[in-house]
């Protein structure tokens, strides 16, 4: 039986702006996962003693686990803005092709704006 | 026409409504760890202390951590639902993901109790 051509080979397909939102969505949410044990070593580092707890400000310190740490936050605030783009959308608000579009490049805007200050400060 | 009364409650809609909700409580707690911090100027060992070793602080946690498990347990689920194409593959990936999920909320414990 021949089977009816579905194309779905991602990286062939000309996606739509919103449809990368939705996916880097997915990813930084994967990413988050897969971090949560590095994330929980962390706080029981922390969680432990005053001493222990300096141990951790100075392995955060160190320029790669810091930058490795940067990019888990800019997921986090990435997941956390988009998932309540999704809520709002799921509402009833923006839910039109055009304003799903420009909530999607608000999205980016303010999630970098957030990014930076949370580096600056 | 769908409504909630008529599409029934194990058509996905539960998963549904429990990724949302355990999302928006999973955000307001963030949002509260990074105001606290916010507020007392300084992320101290004392600081973190002073927070956790309250008994209601430490519920707010462990219903933050079943929401997070929840949360990804669904996510991780919709995700290799999605892109692995062989049944037994996916089915270990979700048990692997899950029994993860689970330590975790041990670990988590475990640091909890500490404090």
């Amino acid at each position: 039986m021949k089977s009816k051509h579905i194309h779905l080979k991602v990286f062939s397909i000309d996606l739509p702006l919103t449809a990368i939102v939705s996916i880097m969505h997915r990813l930084s949410g994967l990413l988050l996962f897969v971090c949560i044990p590095l994330l929980l070593y962390f706080f029981k580092l922390s969680s432990e003693s005053n001493s222990s707890f300096l141990i951790a400000e100075g392995l955060i310190s160190n320029i790669y686990i810091k930058l490795f740490l940067r990019l888990v936050s800019l997921a986090f605030i990435y997941h956390f803005m988009a998932g309540a783009r999704h809520i709002f959308m799921d509402i009833g608000f923006c839910e039109s092709k055009r304003s799903s579009k420009n909530t999607a490049i608000i999205l980016i805007f303010i999630v970098l704006i957030i990014f930076i200050v949370s580096i600056l400060l | 026409m769908i409504t909630l009364s008529n599409i029934g409650w194990q058509s996905g809609l539960r998963d549904w409504f429990l990724q949302r909700f355990t999302g928006i409580y999973i955000g307001l707690y963030c949002l509260f760890i990074l105001y606290y911090f916010f507020i007392t100027n300084e992320l101290s060992y004392i600081n973190l202390s002073l927070l956790f070793s309250s008994f209601l602080f430490k519920i707010i946690t462990i219903v933050f951590v079943f929401s997070l498990t929840l949360h990804s347990s669904l996510g991780l689920g919709i995700i290799l639902n999605d892109y692995i194409k062989k049944a037994y593959l996916r089915i270990i990936l979700d048990c692997f993901v899950n029994i993860m999920l689970l330590s975790y909320i041990f670990c988590i414990m475990q640091i909890l109790w500490g404090f």
